[in-house]
């Protein structure tokens, strides 16, 4: 310890030690001289005798003054510092390099903020990695029985969201609400940022709560969205889904749920679930006991979602294993009522319980685009910081060139060349750093356009939140050091290996050409190659996402729009009447040209197995339809023609029998060219069936990713309640704004608990290829920047070249070339760099679009327009950035030239 | 420098802390001094470079095992004095018997019976 405080206090008299080690060693030269001179030497003789006798004066001065402190330290310090200066004293330079570097690593950082919110962040509770979720259904019964008696888990709780229609003052709203356990926030150690979150008491007596009612609490991005954080919200009454509930407090500001990217506004009990949950099958977790376990045998796939949190130490496996054999107890007791689903996951050993870690909460994509999209938005910036990077890295090489005199110099005093490269390394790295800097302000700007741009196209309860936190500086640190790493060594390496004799003698100047020249046309061809396969892949997804859009479905898009509603806090068959009173006063909209209503709208829908009477060329696996639920006036609406027969009308309710239409496409599938209408589908659901006549045939429909026949079957919403979903669709003609206004203000007539969201079909169509956007936009800039850099690049080279051999071209025109041949000279130079780039980009394009091959519609993956495009693209920005250049060259004067050797 | 064997360096480290340490018993000097003293005690037969001496005094002097402050030499020059610290006094002690020791191994397997004979 007391060996640090001196080398501590030795570093800050750094320049008294500096001297009194010069006298003392000269002290010991003059001693070691006048003993020489006692020996009988002439005084000349004996100091140099002496000199010689101590060797390298500057040498052992080094090796001495590594005794004092921390050398390592003390010369990155040094070389920092010296890397700095040199950097202010070439700003250009200096500027191109950061700018590469701040683009490639402003990239990488806002990305990496965006993928960690989206993926891989923890949620924001202690010890969140030990929160897993079980993914078997359980019902809520099972649940209870679970939990009880559990050893392994600290702690388990239900959780199910819902769509809620909210009425704080006036007009109903959307709002997303989840109803929990008790236990849920003491569970995961949620505190509350004002008033207080739920307790076990609130959760005691079904369809009540506990001594305060129906209670809520609320989330805190609601509280600022919708409440401005007014204090006193705490202790009002709202109105959700028609039952009257108490907001007690606001949850932490961090806290967004257990799914990170659905952030319910309310979260309610689930002892008040018979009152508030929009559903009629949920109905059974709460008021089912010990008892009802058997009858409600078939309800686990209805049950709701659970969260645990497992005791602390305890391995996933050991509570997988104990809470497998609890569930097949309950299995076992169930066995006298044994359906056929059980007896079906009973002999495919299914009934085990899986658990997987939810520490991070759940994704918003399902796994494939997951997985692609996280390919995507590590794989495309990375490959822009690789272009950065080799950009640099040219640079550095053409830098390296011009100071192999210093180098050589340094190398001839004694200089190790590892020391050497340590400080070349050290300058890449304050650059890296400058670049990083740079770089994270890129990205809080990038971050926030693209949150943005993501949560205004994936409705309003999106709740990424992505910020300049510690995990994102070590990233963007962590990228600098790889960076420097990539760009500075190969030009470390090339500066430091260098003939000192040839190069001192020729006063650092090189020959033409030179090895450092080639090494950068290799690098540039690896940019250009890399920005062709960036390019390639940003033009088959912004084609295939116009074709997306473009797709004409088979219906008439103008100037349609959707009303979307729930009828939350109705039961059974009340949706009915209320759907017949939402379909009669809509219907005489003025101004609207046709109006409908559906529960979905194409290319939505629910595929389900079915048999048809009389006798179907089709395997077992081919009987599919593609069921829509629509309400009057939907084809009208729509405007889809009725080939044959009629459509479905207000008639064709619960009282009336069953019918469906069916797409041409389905009546020519099983009824070859025999008429359909008439004839009968037998739909197959869990325990029950139920059969369907078709009245009509519809005129064919298309959908836009065909990986298999699309069989639309439209049957009646009226015949199938309770409804929960309604969709109200105008045909408006002109101005829509009058006849949408007209719209709500029926709703609200009808019940002001009723929430309306109006979407236009083609706002619907484009959500709809939010993910092909997503790629297509972060490939289009993503290219745009690689491009960008690699003419950067492209032109540093061959301006760089010209500079070099201007001696050489003076030669030339001095021997009567004319200019012309100059510039062409040059630039079919920088075009042989460029066509080697475009030649290996090609393939690599080859290899890299097979990655995005299953997200592409309507092209295929080598299209020749796109491909001609990008390498168009290419090759005028390359032939520019060589072009300037190539005039510099042609402008040199033979004279001036010359002159300088 | 001169290449060496690493053999010879790796003892050359650890023997030049505590010949400098034994050195310096007899009082203070200058590095020049102890160099010559080294040189003269070991009768010739230690040479010791000027490049490894100055950064091992400058080493133990970190290490709190000697002290140094500006003299006057004999001859009236100023001069970088070492003098051996109460810690430095014991380390030399714990080194000199290990030295002691190592060497009397070393003896005992070169030359069993000489030492037998002794």
């Amino acid at each position: 310890m007391s060996t640090f405080f001196r080398k501590l206090r030795r570093l800050t008299r750094r320049d008294r030690m500096e001297a009194e080690l010069r006298e003392e060693l000269q002290f010991h030269l003059g001693e070691e001289a006048e003993e020489r001179q006692a020996l009988g030497l002439a005084e000349d003789e004996a100091r140099w005798a002496a000199r010689r006798d101590l060797g390298n004066f500057v040498l052992v001065q080094e090796d001495t003054r590594a005794t004092w402190g921390w050398p390592m330290l003390e010369d990155a310090w040094r070389d920092l510092r010296y890397g700095a200066r040199l950097l202010v004293r070439n700003p250009g330079f200096t500027m191109v390099v950061v700018c590469s570097l701040a683009l490639g690593i402003g990239a990488n950082t806002a990305l990496f903020s965006v993928m960690d919110a989206m993926m891989l962040r923890m949620l924001p509770v202690p010890r969140a990695d030990e929160i897993v979720r079980l993914r078997t259904p359980l019902s809520y019964p099972a649940f209870r029985t679970i939990r009880d008696r559990a050893q392994t888990l600290a702690g388990m709780s239900a959780f199910s969201i819902f769509p809620a229609s909210v009425r704080v003052d006036q007009d109903a709203e959307q709002a997303v609400a989840q109803m929990v356990s008790g236990n849920f926030y003491t569970m995961l150690g949620v505190n509350a940022a004002t008033g207080r979150l739920l307790s076990p008491d609130d959760d005691r007596v079904p369809g009540v709560g506990g001594r305060d009612g129906p209670v809520a609490v609320i989330s805190y991005l609601y509280w600022q969205r919708r409440f401005a954080f007014d204090a006193s919200i705490v202790g009002r009454t709202i109105i959700l889904n028609g039952v009257p509930v108490t907001i007690v407090g606001v949850a932490a500001p961090k806290f967004f749920g257990v799914l990170q990217t659905l952030s319910p506004d309310f979260t309610l009990p689930i002892a008040l679930q018979p009152r508030v949950s929009p559903s009629t099958n949920t109905e059974l977790w709460v008021h089912g006991d010990e008892g009802s376990i058997l009858t409600y045998d078939l309800t686990d796939e209805y049950g709701p979602s659970i969260v645990a949190r497992l005791k602390r130490g305890v391995a996933i496996e050991r509570a997988q294993a104990e809470l497998t054999v609890l569930y097949q107890r309950i299995l076992a007791a169930r066995g006298s009522t044994q359906s056929e689903e059980q007896q079906r996951r009973r002999e495919h050993g299914e009934q085990k319980v899986e658990l997987t870690r939810a520490g991070n909460g759940s994704a918003m994509f399902p796994p494939k685009m997951r997985s692609l999209l996280l390919i995507a938005m590590s794989a495309v910036p990375a490959v822009v910081l690789l272009i950065a990077c080799a950009n640099v890295a040219t640079l550095l090489l053409a830098r390296a060139a011009a100071r192999q005199r210093e180098v050589a110099v340094r190398m001839s005093i004694g200089s190790g060349r590892i020391r050497l490269i340590r400080q070349l390394l050290t300058e890449s790295f304050v650059l890296a750093i400058a670049g990083g800097t740079v770089g994270l302000l890129i990205a809080t700007w990038g971050r926030r356009v693209l949150l943005a741009w993501i949560s205004s196209r994936s409705g309003p309860f999106f709740a990424l939140q992505a910020e300049t936190d510690t995990r994102t500086l070590i990233f963007t640190l962590a990228a600098s050091i790889a960076a420097t790493l990539l760009f500075g060594t190969l030009p470390a390496i090339r500066a430091t290996k260098t003939d000192l004799v040839s190069t001192l003698k020729n006063g650092g100047r090189v020959g033409t050409g030179g090895r450092g020249w080639e090494a950068g046309k290799v690098l540039v061809a690896a940019q250009v190659a890399l920005s062709l396969m960036l390019l390639v892949s940003a033009g088959l997804l912004v084609r295939s996402v116009r074709n997306l859009q473009a797709f004409d479905p088979g219906f008439d898009r103008e100037g349609l729009y959707l009303l979307h509603t729930m009828f939350l806090g109705y039961k059974g068959p009340q949706t009915g009447t209320l759907l017949k009173e939402v379909w009669e006063r809509m219907s005489s909209l003025p101004g609207a040209r046709a109006v409908g209503i559906s529960q979905e709208v194409p290319p939505d829908g629910r595929r389900l197995g079915v048999t048809v009477d009389g006798a179907v060329n089709l395997a077992q696996d081919k009987m599919y339809v593609d069921r829509l639920m629509v309400g009057p006036g939907f084809f009208d609406a729509m405007g889809i023609p009725i080939l044959a027969g009629r459509p479905i009308t207000a008639r064709d309710d619960e009282h009336a029998p069953n019918v469906c239409v069916v797409s041409a496409a389905v009546a020519r599938t099983f009824f070859a060219d025999r008429n359909a209408i008439g004839r009968h589908f037998t739909f197959k659901r869990t325990g029950a069936e139920y059969t369907v006549e078709i009245v009509g045939v519809a005129r064919d429909l298309k959908r836009a990713d065909q990986q298999s026949e699309w069989r639309p079957v439209y049957c009646p919403m009226l015949q199938d309640l309770p409804t929960l979903n309604a969709i109200v669709l105008i045909r408006a003609s002109g101005d829509a704004s009058a006849v949408l206004a007209a719209a709500r203000r029926q709703f609200r007539e009808i019940d002001k608990n009723l929430f309306v969201d109006v979407l236009s079909i083609d706002r619907r169509i484009e959500d709809n290829v939010f993910f092909q956007r997503l790629l297509a936009t972060l490939a289009s800039v993503c290219g745009g920047l690689a491009v960008l850099l690699a003419s950067i690049g492209l032109y540093g080279v061959m301006a760089y070249s010209v500079a070099r051999r201007s001696n050489d071209v003076g030669i030339r025109m001095a021997l009567g070339a004319d200019r012309r041949s100059v510039v062409v000279k040059v630039v079919r130079e920088t075009m042989t760099v460029v066509a080697a780039g475009v030649v290996v980009g090609l393939a690599a394009a080859w290899g890299a679009t097979r990655l995005i091959a299953s997200t592409l519609f309507g092209v295929t993956v080598m299209d020749p327009p796109t491909l001609a495009l990008a390498i168009a693209a290419m090759m005028t920005v390359a032939l520019l950035a060589g072009f300037i250049p190539a005039r510099r060259a042609a402008a040199v004067n033979p004279v001036i030239a010359l002159r300088q050797d | 420098m001169s290449p060496k064997a690493p053999t010879r360096v790796e003892l050359l480290q650890g023997t030049l802390d505590v010949l400098i340490l034994r050195t310096l018993i007899s009082g203070p000097m200058h590095g020049h001094a102890i160099s010559k003293h080294i040189q003269r005690t070991s009768e010739h037969l230690l040479q010791i470079e000027t490049g490894s001496l100055y950064p091992c005094v400058h080493r133990l002097e970190a290490k709190g095992w000697i002290a140094a402050s500006w003299e006057l030499s004999d001859k009236g020059k100023r001069a970088k004095y070492y003098r051996l610290t109460a810690l430095g006094r014991k380390q030399l002690f714990a080194e000199q018997s290990k030295w002691k020791a190592f060497a009397r191994a070393m003896g005992l397997i070169l030359d069993p019976a000489g030492q037998e004979g002794s």
